[in-house]
């Protein structure tokens, strides 16, 4: 990481506490033209009782019913956040065309957002949750969940009227899907952005091909989440080497209606607004093109605006879309900006309060007054036009050509949806947009790179993002870098002269730092990284100053770095070793022999027992691993309500067809060993196994030299000892496939009267196993059952129940720490805090 | 309007859907044994774990070196030792150059080598006084040490001069410096992530009420109902 420069900065204050009640009178107030039958029951008593009938069914009629008027709870349409699980960060599923279906998923993803505050039902199951019709109403403050209104972003309340799909009316396009632009996959927020309503459809799809997890989590335990408590999902946790978590569980019936949370999928602009547009603008089909049909608008007054299909989610951080002049006709009277949907489309976007706009013929910006103010070169047939919002600052910025021209606007609301807009006055005028679905002409990615890094030295150097009225006002001169493109520029000026110092780490974050580290690895038993780093901690501390006089003694207490020695034996962390390391053999060097690791300190005798149960586990030696639970951690073997135990013997059925299978596989070898070396005269005489399929004779395809070498072949067994051999070994493989059954058998007995779908899908899942020749490589369901991923999966578990049956935090506080920051930052996104968007943890702290 | 509050299950979703793995993790402990300097946890993490260590561990060792000697005190072999390994990292710093100077100069008054210490002062550390008022403040602020000697009347600001808070920050700082000239990160990862985490619930604490964690527990602090 750069020196960066130090910004004594205030945060943005959050603004509009009271914006919700002003937004929505003024919806309230405001009629739009355009046909919206509905706009009576935007009245706030309207709202708590029509949802059902104001399903987007009417949408679908052949009426023009208006997009607006029919979706209740959220500005944006929401679906749910399963798109993006199991993808790596930064990549995107591509939307492929043989599964798009827009049309089918707005209908399907668009009545979530009648329930978006109060189920967090992850995927296509949405539309079926019985959460809906209990909770008709976003406004309805019911017992179960009184804080359900206050906890959606600001914004949602206004969004009712806003909000919807477009009428399925249209054959679709491209334009109504491609991949998130570049320049926002790095907002903490992208994995909830989403220009592509196929992708929704392809993440519910993949919840629903993942019902593992999710069955075991629905019936172990009802409560939605609970990561604090013991988690049957062990997807979310670490201690599962693997990838990412695949999908959150598709706890359709589990969720309780208390359940607050929301939307998580924004969708972004697309295209124009079939709908919210003035007749008097035609649209091409792919959805970009606007073309000024008709008289041309004589009166001061009127004009023919669109709007874009979706508003802009704040939670970008930074929204920026280009439109170019197709032609500028005669006059050139187009405008470029945003509004609210509340704005009347007759008027040109700045002209009206909640609408903003830039002006082609006299190069005027407008803030919702019908005077502008001198802002850039005017602009023509030809010229490419880029608007940006930047949430962070509240303010917009135009580029032209490619060129950025500067800030302007202030105080952008963040809670009142905002629609890219443009405005037109003449025949003959036209424009195509681009959403992102094409590379854009200005380099937004550099910008937005700009403003990450330096919300990122904020927060880094003085806890504060930066102060807008500092960083960014100075319009004259804060953004010339923009002009050069060379953002970094301006970075290595402001470095340069910049105060340096970076920030102290202080006594207490460091031993904080300490405690973290040593509980995670001593959660997920790294006993010699954990031995080593307590004894080097314990050794920087013996190297305190001596104290020499009352003061520096005193000294040395107040400013101790290390808690003090607990007596609590409970403690999860042993801070008695941290202290009073050096009394036990102090640093030494590595030692590769782990039984070196002293045995008089009872943490570190319980990380080796813990530890030894889990390599077991791992091992696939479950009988180990089971009797050490049941000597050491008998409570522990009870975890999940007899699940664990139901699901390391499970596992030990799974070992015993393995072992019986490698078994069968080396006879196949022994008999195609046998095969080649008596190629033409007895071949498969002694083919004895008879659950062989025979494909083991078959398989003589390519001898290999070796066996056809003379000298091999002289020292080979004789014919008669090979059968002999393969006798044997099939006896051996038979009686290992018999031990198998039988225990699978016993199990199947002990379980009969277990009726939990969690135990009978298990169950049926790992007899299956035994149908296959080679479960562990033979893919899929099967292989993911068999493999070594499954067992240091149940070692993850088996793990987790130790400690909690220890009275342990069942995850590290690392991890736990890891998703609290990511928490608290999506939430930020949420509410609007442009800021929180470019605080990209994942990747400043873990992919940089 | 008060602050609206955000239900525990809602909460607990959130963290869930978090998107972290145990080689993320892995990484981030990683990155703090080697930039904090834990040689040989470092090498048992990268052994135990099966990762690859991002530098190479001599390096981590030269660093663990000074450290140590300035925990000791021994400023003199900490300066030495910087030196050995790339001269330039003190020539361009000298603000970090008369950090290690004062804090030599605290170790002599620790000691009670007060001639030695005056000696010190005045040849070694009030030339660099003139050179910047930061400096000056500094030298100050230490030969306050002197006067109030080992009372208990001095002031904090004074008497943590004397801490191993102090040995610890100049240790720190050095320890940047050095991982500046080798162009790594001068900081551990999982410091950023503690501002980060802080600077988010600070945030989020002016919108809405929500579970405010202890950190270095793991727990949970529940808005009251």
């Amino acid at each position: 990481m750069t020196t960066r420069p130090s910004r004594s900065a205030s945060i943005p204050s959050p603004s509009g506490a009271s914006y919700p009640a002003v937004a929505r009178s003024l919806d309230i107030n405001f009629s739009i033209p355009f046909t919206r039958p509905g706009a009576a029951e935007t009245s706030p008593r309207a709202r708590r009782t029509s949802t059902v009938s104001r399903s987007p069914v009417r949408a679908r009629g052949p009426s023009t019913s208006p997009v607006r008027s029919t979706h209740l709870s959220s500005s944006f349409p929401i679906s749910l956040p399963t798109m993006n699980r199991g993808v790596a960060p930064g990549q995107r599923p591509q939307a492929s065309s043989s599964t798009f279906q827009p049309r089918i998923v707005r209908q399907t993803s668009s009545p979530a957002s009648h329930h978006d505050t109060t189920a967090c039902v992850p995927g296509p199951a949405v539309s079926s949750s019985p959460t809906r019709v209990r909770r008709p109403s976003l406004g309805v403050h019911s017992a179960p969940a009184p804080t359900i209104v206050r906890s959606t972003p600001p914004y949602a309340p206004l969004a009712s009227p806003f909000a919807g799909p477009t009428p399925p009316s249209h054959a679709t396009t491209h334009a109504d899907g491609f991949p998130l632009p570049a320049y926002l996959q790095h907002s903490i927020l992208s994995d909830h952005l989403c220009t592509d309503p196929a992708q929704i459809a392809q993440g519910s799809r993949s919840t629903l091909a993942a019902p593992y997890p999710g069955v075991r989590a629905q019936t172990i335990v009802p409560a939605s989440y609970p990561y604090l408590r013991r988690s049957p999902t062990p997807a979310m946790d670490s201690d599962s080497e693997g990838t990412p978590s695949p999908s959150p569980p598709p706890e359709t019936q589990a969720i309780p209606t208390t359940t607050v949370l929301a939307p998580l999928t924004l969708m972004l602009p697309t295209r124009w607004n079939e709908q919210d547009r003035n007749a008097l603008l035609s649209l091409t089909s792919d959805g970009c093109d606007l073309s000024f049909s008709g008289p041309s608008c004589t009166g001061e007054k009127d004009a023919a605006a669109a709007r874009a299909n979706h508003p802009i989610p704040p939670a970008c951080g930074v929204y920026y879309f280009e439109v170019e002049i197709l032609s500028s006709g005669s006059k050139g009277h187009i405008s470029i900006g945003f509004s609210a949907d509340s704005v009347r489309l007759s008027r040109i976007p700045g002209w009206e309060a909640r609408s903003w706009g830039y002006h082609a013929d006299d190069g005027y910006c407008f803030q919702g007054a019908k005077d502008g103010s001198s802002y850039g070169p005017t602009f023509g047939t030809g010229d490419v036009i880029g608007c940006g919002i930047d949430f962070a600052v509240q303010r917009a910025f135009y580029t032209k050509n490619g060129i950025f021209i500067k800030h302007l606007f202030d105080n952008i609301p963040t809670n009142t949806p905002l629609f890219p807009s443009v405005g037109m006055r003449h025949s003959g005028e036209s424009i195509r947009v681009n959403f992102g679905a094409t590379p854009f002409r200005y380099a937004i990615e550099d910008y937005v790179r700009m403003r990450k890094d330096k919300v990122w030295d904020g927060i880094m150097r003085d806890g504060k993002d930066w102060d807008p009225s500092k960083d960014i006002d100075d319009e004259s001169g804060g953004m010339d870098v923009d002009e050069e493109g060379s953002p970094d520029v301006k970075r290595v000026l402001v470095e340069g002269v910049g105060k340096k110092a970076s920030p102290v780490v202080d006594a207490e974050t460091r031993a904080t730092l300490h405690k973290l580290v040593l509980s995670y690895l001593e959660h997920h038993g790294y006993a010699r990284t954990a031995r080593a780093f307590r004894s080097q901690v314990a050794r920087d501390n013996s190297l305190d100053p001596l104290p020499l006089a009352p003061v520096k003694r005193e000294d040395a207490m107040d400013t101790d770095d290390y808690p003090k020695p607990s007596t609590s034996g409970s403690k999860p962390i042993s801070i008695s070793s941290l202290v009073h390391g050096p009394t036990h053999g102090g640093y030494d060097n590595a030692s590769s022999d782990f039984d070196d690791l002293d045995p008089s300190d009872p943490e570190t005798r319980d990380l080796q027992m813990r530890l030894s149960i889990l390599n077991a586990v791992r091992a696939g030696d479950i009988d180990r691993a089971l009797e050490g639970l049941h000597t050491h951690y008998p409570s522990a073997a009870e975890a999940q309500e007899g699940l664990l135990l139901f699901r390391l013997r499970c596992r030990k059925f799974v070992e015993l067809v393995l072992a019986a299978s490698a078994a069968f596989r080396r006879v196949k070898d022994a008999e195609k060993d046998a095969a080649h070396r008596d190629a033409g005269a007895e071949m498969g005489a002694d083919g004895a196994a008879p659950e062989l399929d025979g494909e083991g004779a078959m398989d003589v395809d390519d001898p290999s030299p070796e066996a056809l070498s003379p000298s091999v072949l002289g020292d080979a067994p004789t014919g008669a000892h090979k059968s002999a051999v393969v006798a044997s070994l099939s006896e051996i493989a038979k009686s290992a496939l018999h031990e198998a059954l039988a225990y699978g058998q016993g199990l199947e007995a002990d379980y009969k009267a277990d009726n939990r779908p969690t135990v009978r899908l298990h169950l049926r899942r790992t007899f299956g196993v035994v149908a296959y020749d080679d479960p562990e490589n033979a893919g899929g369901d099967v292989g993911a059952m068999a493999g070594q991923e499954a067992r240091v999966e149940l070692a993850g578990e088996v793990n987790q129940a130790i400690l909690e049956s220890q009275g342990r935090p069942v995850h590290p506080a690392l991890e736990t720490l890891y998703r609290q920051t990511g928490a608290c930052l999506v939430h930020l996104g949420l509410n609007g805090t442009g800021a929180a968007a470019y605080a990209d943890a994942r990747q400043e702290l873990l992919e940089s | 309007m008060p602050a609206p509050k955000i239900l525990q299950e809602e909460w607990e979703r959130r963290l869930h859907d978090v998107n972290v793995t145990k080689q993320d993790l892995n990484r981030l402990v990683m990155d703090y044994l080697v930039i904090e300097g834990y040689k040989t946890a470092a090498e048992e993490f990268s052994r135990e774990t099966g990762m690859d260590a991002p530098v190479d561990f001599e390096s981590i060792e030269s660093r663990m070196n000074i450290r140590e000697a300035l925990q000791r005190g021994d400023v003199g072999d900490a300066i030495t030792r910087v030196n050995d390994l790339n001269p330039e990292i003190l020539d361009t710093n000298p603000a970090l150059y008369f950090r290690l100077q004062q804090q030599k100069l605290i170790e002599h008054i620790r000691q009670g080598n007060t001639d030695e210490a005056l000696r010190f002062a005045q040849e070694e550390l009030a030339p660099r006084g003139e050179e910047s008022p930061e400096f000056l403040s500094e030298l100050e602020r230490t030969m306050a040490l002197l006067a109030y000697e080992s009372s208990p009347l001095a002031p904090p600001a004074i008497r943590e001069l004397l801490s191993p808070a102090q040995r610890m920050k100049t240790a720190g700082e050095v320890n940047s410096a050095i991982l500046e000239s080798l162009s790594q990160g001068k900081e551990a990862k999982l410091v950023g992530l503690l501002r980060l985490l802080s600077w988010g619930e600070s945030m989020l604490g002016e919108h809405a009420a929500f579970p405010k964690l202890n950190m270095s527990e793991g727990t949970f602090t529940y808005p009251s109902k």
